[in-house]
């Protein structure tokens, strides 16, 4: 990663970073102002991180998919149109502080990987790997919003601090609402991720399923989701309860993304190993 | 008593708790402990040569083949009995939510001390038509109980979604049983011009139910394409022999070609030299295709070339072997025109009789197409080895299964089932007034602030231009 696009790729992520330092700088002091040109900047970041995709897709020929760095170009553009969709609609500039340091953590280890740009080889030219990238990085930008929000709950209502005013309690509603609504988003795009994913092992390797380990990790993830679900429809987990679970889920989804082949071999899944 | 306590039990959302924890633990295990199917068999038994505990916990307890092991499917059948239970207690309740059936204006009326309340003046221009038009405009379906009220719900079927979300799990359960029970796979390498019979190069699966599939074909021609040393296509043609009839099928990586239940996965291609062994009198004593490994995993770099990657080929009774190197390092892969000048390293050895198995070369070259090497080097019989020509061959993987269908079945019905549970979810509206106000109150199962702001939405028309107030 040399040259212009280098240059783009580090501002952008700096710009991010930037971003996040200052929502959590305009909170803890009271800055509001700061708040307002911090979302600016996630805004600014990501018309960067358009360019990016944009780029690598017109150097390349074909959508960005093949390995770690160009997954996590797209994965981490994702996380954040969807936080900035869901602050826009929602009305939560913060959330961007909760759910942006994945992006930038997932970006972060793409560009330690090899970040050349490859020909799609035969195994990936698949109608059906489109159809299971897309809603993986749906599914993820989907956990990593119910996380920001399920992290700025928690710090609002840290301490047993109670809102001080009927808005307050509003919003807060509407951040439990939102974390579950993006779970409830994330679990329905995570079971066509993985029943497309099956779909298409079935034709390049001949079986559904292999008992791959980013396969059982991504199955092991899609059952915690499952269960907090649970929790909150059946349980009634909600509000600080169910924003811990939230919080604590995403790991199985960093790790199923991104963790598994760090640590162990043998997985099938190319996309991962860089 | 002790049955209902179990029944109760079992249909507890505790229970369904407790077992989906116990599932993500044994996904965990799996992940987290050595797999015999991740790891291969052979590199498995090394690991536990000489370690008896690793022995117990991965052979003896089966956590080193968890997804067949018995701890594994005690927690699976659990689990079904669970979700089988769960399924029984909530059928009733959950068909009679998607009915519409005559509700009290009195049962309704209770609804007003719901949270989701709103209330106004009663608008100048009221008549019962307009709730109607209103309630059909956001979705629902109107029903009135009463003089004064009229009752509404939307998306009264998305309970089934619970259903049929449930019922998924039991068609992959069927499917994933049914592919157990009847999957069969093995590996075969076919030249160009080659039939295949069932001459497996390997089998990888027996079914436990049926025999290998009944497939026979020639494989007409394969296209691999390279660009930038990158594989980026690779198909095969076959002309697959039916019952008294050639069917011919493109069997592509990504694409497999299908006949019946099995599946014909193309996932390798080479070059494949034919070989004529003459001898000095000009007969042919051997031919034969030669499926030769045409990349090298060596580096290229002046080493010895790994003993793997060189092609071993008995000639004449194994009399004399044909030794075939890979293509140098760094070359191309030939493109189909490129076959009949693509040069083959080869040596032709024989082993001396009497000498400890000791191996004289003959010959040590390279060959194009249409080449020969003399064979007359001392002792070695005189003849000669021609390189007729150049094909490429094709390795495949051949699968035979049923209940594909059920799994997509499963798939496709967790899919549709939760989309309908869980976006589609179920939401009711009461309207009442008197002479003075008009109260619109509802409840939805999911995403309150969402309904506020539709029930928000149907209050505004409502009411027209007067002003609504919380209540």
């Amino acid at each position: 990663m040399t040259g212009g696009f280098g240059l783009l790729f580090w501002v952008t992520l700096v710009i991010y970073a930037l971003a996040v330092g200052g929502q959590i700088f305009g909170r803890v002091f009271g800055r509001r102002k700061m708040g307002t040109w911090s979302l600016g900047l996630v805004v600014l970041g990501f018309v960067l991180h358009t360019a990016l995709v944009t780029w690598r897709w017109v150097e390349t020929g074909h959508v960005p998919t093949i390995g770690n760095f160009e997954n996590a170009l797209v994965g981490g553009w994702f996380i954040v149109a969807m936080t900035l969709w869901a602050g826009w609609r929602e009305r939560y500039p913060l959330l961007a502080a909760g759910a942006l340091p994945f992006a930038l953590l997932i970006m972060g280890g793409g560009a330690m990987s090899d970040t050349g740009a490859r020909p799609l080889v035969a195994a990936l030219q698949s109608f059906w790997l489109y159809i299971h990238i897309f809603f993986a990085w749906l599914a993820y930008g989907g956990y990593t919003v119910a996380c920001g929000a399920g992290l700025v709950y928690l710090v609002r209502t840290r301490k047993g601090a109670k809102p001080s005013s009927a808005e307050e309690v509003e919003r807060l509603e509407g951040l439990d609402e939102l974390a579950f609504r993006s779970t409830v988003f994330g679990f329905i795009t995570d079971t066509i991720m993985i029943a497309a994913g099956s779909i298409w092992a079935k034709s390049l390797w001949g079986a559904y399923w292999s008992w791959d380990p980013v396969e059982t990790w991504s199955l092991l993830s899609w059952l915690v989701y499952g269960l907090s679900l649970h929790l909150r429809i059946t349980l009634g987990w909600r509000e600080r309860r169910f924003a811990w679970v939230v919080v604590v889920a995403i790991v199985g989804v960093l790790v199923s993304f991104w963790g598994v082949n760090l640590v162990m071999e043998g997985s099938l899944h190319v996309f991962n190993v860089g | 008593m002790t049955v209902r306590r179990l029944w109760k039990a079992f249909t507890a959302p505790r229970t369904t708790v407790v077992l989906l924890v116990l599932l993500a633990v044994m996904l965990l295990l799996n992940v987290v402990v050595p797999q015999e199917a991740v790891l291969g068999p052979d590199e498995f038994a090394l690991m536990l040569t000489g370690r008896p505990a690793a022995r117990f916990f991965l052979v003896t307890l089966g956590l080193g083949r968890l997804a067949t092991s018995p701890v594994f499917i005690a927690v699976l059948v659990l689990f079904f009995v669970n979700l089988s239970a769960v399924l029984v207690a909530r059928l009733g309740p959950t068909l009679r939510r998607t009915r519409m059936h005559e509700r009290s204006e009195q049962g309704l009326a209770a609804w007003a001390r719901m949270e989701e309340s709103l209330s106004a003046d009663l608008p100048a221009a009221w008549e019962p038509g307009r709730i109607v038009r209103a309630l059909q405009g956001f979705g629902y379906r109107a029903r009135r109980p009463g003089e004064r009220t009229f009752w509404g719900v939307k998306h009264r079927s998305a309970p089934l979604g619970f259903l049929l979300f449930h019922l998924s799990f039991f068609l992959l359960c069927a499917g994933g049983v049914t592919i157990y029970l009847t999957r069969f796979v093995g590996t075969a390498v076919v030249t160009e011009g080659q039939e295949f019979a069932g001459q497996y190069q390997d089998v990888l699966r027996y079914a436990p139910w049926g025999g290998p599939p009944d497939l026979s074909f020639t494989l007409d021609e394969v296209e691999p394409r390279f660009e930038a040393g990158e594989p980026v296509h690779l198909g095969a043609t076959l002309s697959i022999l039916g019952a008294g009839s050639v069917v011919r099928r493109l069997a592509r990586v990504n694409d497999p070609a299908r006949w019946g239940s099995t599946i014909v996965l193309v996932q390798a291609a080479g070059i494949a030299p034919i070989l004529w062994l003459q001898d000095a009198g000009g007969f042919t004593v051997d031919r034969v295709a030669v499926a030769a490994r045409t990349r090298s995993s060596g580096t290229g770099l002046g080493d010895e070339l790994p003993r793997e990657d060189v092609t071993e080929v008995p000639l004449a009774g194994g009399r004399v072997v044909a030794r075939i190197e890979p293509l140098a390092p760094g070359t191309p892969f030939p493109t189909r025109e490129d076959l009949g000048t693509t040069p083959i390293r080869l040596s032709v050895v024989q082993t001396v009789e009497g000498k400890g198995g000791e191996r004289q070369v003959l010959y040590e070259g390279s060959l194009r197409p249409g080449e020969a090497a003399p064979l007359s080097a001392g002792a070695g019989p005189a003849g000669r080895l021609v390189l007729e020509e150049l094909r490429y061959w094709a390795g495949f993987q051949i699968i035979d299964e049923r209940g594909g269908g059920l799994f997509m079945a499963g798939f496709l019905a967790g899919v549709l089932g939760l989309v309908w549970r869980l976006l589609l979810h179920r939401r009711e509206v009461v309207v009442h007034w008197d002479e003075e106000e008009v109260r619109v109150v509802g409840r939805s199962e999911y995403f309150s602030g969402h309904f506020k702001r539709e029930l928000g939405a149907l209050f505004a028309e409502l009411t027209d231009d007067r002003e609504g107030r919380t209540g």
